[in-house]
């Protein structure tokens, strides 16, 4: 079921920013990243889904409701965390939480607290005076208290030290136990392949890969590296007809890259020669959109 | 569309300007009001009559003319700077910084959201007025009295304490003076004048109130029988002391009139009937009178070398004073502003005959002279302490709608903009750029075309003060006000947000 539907997105802002035709479709229940480098148009299309900005073309659909028109009662749904965090007036981060769970009117301060103690966060401080983690601390508790069906996340981990974003993934993969569906955009890669289901990627204002995670954690073609113990060796092996991604010939080192199926062929040929080591390179999905990229260029 | 939760947190954010600028608006008009000099701003009016200074006086000649620098500059800039402030950080504000982006993912739409505070914005503009306002009623009361009842003078003070009574019931019973004879001496003391011209004057203000009030009686019943009556206007309706005067025979035609009359006369209603048929045709032959002297002053003229007696008009009145003063100085050997303060001094006998050579008059002639020029001085300072409730009224509902139209200014363009500097330079520079002009108008007085330029031009004190036409003004200041803030709201909800 197509829970978030953006279809045709286009906001032009001249000198080619903004986003074009930009189309995707987040199911219930998934975790959707959402990648690409600052100002390819990651946060305008967020904008879009929380009814911000009208579109110049197409529209998004939250849940079968238009989100710029039926802005507010999409957001009976949906919780939110800003790209650029500030918080209303100067209170307490336990004020503002409870604030905020009164003007929406759901959520709960029982797992607010609860979350702040996971995130270590000290809720009595002033929002003012907060750092930039401890704002990103308070926005990800008031999004996952609220209890809300969809979160929408705009690069949510930036400002969290390692631990606390490898707390913060945890957390979404328990949120999506209970089939909420998470939207988070990201400029950093390693993320949204931990995590992500599905993953787009945008630049310059165009979707130009959506991949489903599965495909890259469960790749059939891998790449093997091997490094020989004498040259002859290594020139015998690559006469054969093998794919070679790459050649470090001062080490004698060989990558090949081989599908699944072929992978007894390559072994046994393998049996013939005198090797050092042999084993498995994992491609990193950063690399993968790298490929992905240098195609489209 | 009203948002509780959004006004609650609008209030938080905002109710410590709003509450330093009303302490502070509330204090200056207090100030004025409390520190009001009328007898100064009386004799410096008197002095300054005849000059290029004469207008700048006038206005100050009453309580109310001297607060139109406070309506006209000194609350204006208050309130500017509490609405460019407060309409900043409702809404650019809370754009520019992001923080918007929380409001607005809640299920509360952006139309309530927008309506919910520019709400916030009048309610709060009007409270601090209505507030201010009645802080100004609030002194003028306590300082004059002169909100619920009349103005306790001097000499309601110093007769209060012989005659036993409150000064409040005295200055309603002003006969109580006229009957007890320490009560005379100390009251006519304490306005510098002794027991004689005083009880002119006593008596004239009793007479005058007892008018007024009758007129007040007599203008409610015509209230009543010609209120639907489409032909007659409302000034044809109502009655004033000064039609009472021109033609008491009003008075005798209504049992309340008479009644109210008597009440300020200490009186009977039979006397008081009789005292306005006696001034019915003392009225008569005083129009006789008139005839009768200009006749003989045209046979005076032909006579003029056998009888050579100075005459008081109209137009030497003034320069035969100043003779009496300036010879009685020199006889009395003072100076002769002490006895233009003290005219009593006059009534000297030395003075007196001094007065009598220098301006050919007789004695029974300068003495009435002193004595009316020492009522009708009281009169005016009596005039400057009275407390006009309708101009008053006026002139707070129209600071109201100033300070509402340069709000709805301030609003817009916190509304139309994202960035707080741009919003605030046109939103606060706009209505300063107002004040400004305003100030340089008031301060020269050939600037006469700026009022074109500024919307405070709307907002007519001086016609106010004179009673003349400034109701479109207020209309049109309520029309910008409106037209300005639907168009906030329309803006707000349809535009993109930087969230």
């Amino acid at each position: 079921m197509v829970y978030i539907d953006i279809s045709h997105l286009t906001k032009d802002y001249g000198k080619g920013r903004g986003v074009f035709d930009v189309s995707l479709e987040i199911e219930k229940g998934e975790i959707y990243g959402f990648v690409g480098v600052n100002g390819a148009g990651k946060t305008t299309t967020i904008r879009h889904m929380m009814g911000f900005l009208n579109p110049d073309e197409g529209s998004v659909t939250i849940n079968g409701l238009d989100a710029t028109k039926s802005s507010a009662e999409v957001k009976r749904y949906v919780s939110y965390i800003p790209g650029e965090i500030n918080f209303p007036g100067n209170t307490t981060g336990e004020d503002f939480l409870k604030d905020q769970m009164y003007l929406s009117g759901r959520g709960s301060w029982e797992r607010a607290k609860e979350l702040s103690h996971l995130l270590q966060l000290d809720v009595t401080a002033k929002v003012r005076s907060m750092s930039k983690g401890m704002k990103q601390k308070t926005a990800i508790v008031s999004a996952f208290a609220s209890d809300a069906d969809i979160l929408i996340m705009d690069e949510p981990s930036t400002g969290l030290d390692p631990l606390m974003r490898d707390i913060f993934l945890d957390l979404l993969k328990q949120e999506q136990e209970k089939e909420k569906t998470i939207f988070m955009s990201s400029h950093i890669f390693q993320e949204v392949e931990e995590v992500c289901d599905r993953v787009a990627v945008i630049r310059e204002g165009k979707i130009i890969e959506v991949t489903d995670m599965e495909n890259i954690r469960y790749n059939k073609n891998k790449i093997y590296r091997m490094e020989f113990k004498s040259l002859e060796e290594f020139e015998r092996f690559l006469s054969l007809s093998y794919q070679i991604k790459r050649v470090k010939a001062e080490d004698l080192q060989v990558f090949v890259q081989i599908h699944d199926e072929n992978i007894n062929h390559l072994i046994q040929d393998l049996k013939s020669f005198d090797l050092v080591y042999f084993k498995e390179i994992k491609i990193p999905f950063e690399d993968y959109i790298t490929d992905a990229f240098k195609e489209e260029v | 569309m009203f948002s509780k939760p959004i006004f609650k947190q609008s209030l938080k954010a905002n109710w410590k300007l709003w509450l330093i600028i009303t302490i502070v608006a509330s204090g200056i008009l207090s100030g004025f009001i409390l520190s009001y000099d009328a007898e100064g701003y009386a004799s410096i009016a008197a002095a300054a009559e005849g000059t290029a200074f004469s207008s700048i006086f006038s206005s100050m000649t009453s309580l109310l003319g001297s607060l139109e620098n406070f309506y006209k500059l000194i609350a204006v800039i208050l309130g500017i700077v509490y609405v460019v402030f407060t309409a900043n950080n409702l809404v650019v504000n809370e754009v520019d910084s992001g923080s918007m982006a929380y409001t607005l993912s809640t299920p509360i739409k952006r139309s309530s959201v927008v309506f919910t505070k520019s709400l916030y914005l009048i309610l709060s503009v009007i409270l601090m007025y209505v507030i201010v306002s009645l802080a100004g009623l609030g002194a003028s009361q306590l300082q004059y009295n002169n909100v619920t009842g009349y103005p306790i003078t001097d000499d309601v003070t110093a007769a209060a304490e012989p005659l036993n009574q409150d000064e409040r019931y005295v200055s309603e019973r002003l006969y109580l003076i006229q009957d007890d004879e320490q009560a005379m001496r100390e009251a006519a003391a304490a306005r510098d004048m002794d027991t004689d011209a005083y009880s002119i004057y006593l008596e004239d203000v009793i007479n005058e109130r007892s008018y007024e009030e009758a007129a007040e009686i007599i203008t409610d019943e015509r209230w009543d029988i010609y209120e639907d009556d489409e032909d007659l206007e409302d000034e044809e309706i109502e009655i004033t002391a000064e039609e009472l005067t021109e033609n008491p025979a009003l008075i005798l035609e209504s049992n309340d009139a008479l009644a109210a009359g008597a009440r300020v006369q200490g009186t009977s209603v039979n006397e008081y009937h009789q005292f306005v048929t006696d001034e019915i045709k003392a009225l008569e032959t005083e129009g006789e009178s008139e005839t009768a002297q200009v006749a003989t002053q045209e046979n005076e003229e032909a006579n003029e070398n056998t009888q050579p007696t100075a005459m008081i008009t109209e137009d030497n009145a003034e320069l035969l004073l100043q003779m009496m003063i300036d010879s009685s100085a020199v006889a009395l050997n003072v100076n002769s502003d002490q006895v233009s303060e003290n005219m009593t001094l006059i009534k000297d006998d030395n003075a007196l005959v001094a007065s009598m050579e220098a301006t050919g008059l007789n004695e029974e002639q300068i003495i009435s002279m002193v004595n009316h020029a020492m009522v009708s001085s009281a009169r005016s300072v009596d005039d400057a302490l009275a407390f006009d409730s309708e101009t008053y009224f006026w002139l707070s509902l129209g600071l109201l709608a100033l300070i509402l139209a340069m709000s709805s200014i301030s609003f817009f363009a916190s509304t139309l903009f994202n960035r707080t500097g741009l919003a605030l330079a046109i939103g606060g520079g706009i209505p300063f750029a107002f004040f400004l002009l305003t100030m340089v108008q008031q301060l020269m007085d050939s600037a006469e075309t700026l009022e074109y330029f500024t919307l405070t031009s709307l907002f007519d004190t001086d016609e106010i003060l004179a009673s003349g036409e400034f109701g479109w003004g207020l209309v049109a200041l309520g029309v910008i006000a409106f037209v300005l803030y639907a168009a906030s709201n329309v803006i707000f909800t349809k535009k993109d947000l930087p969230l």
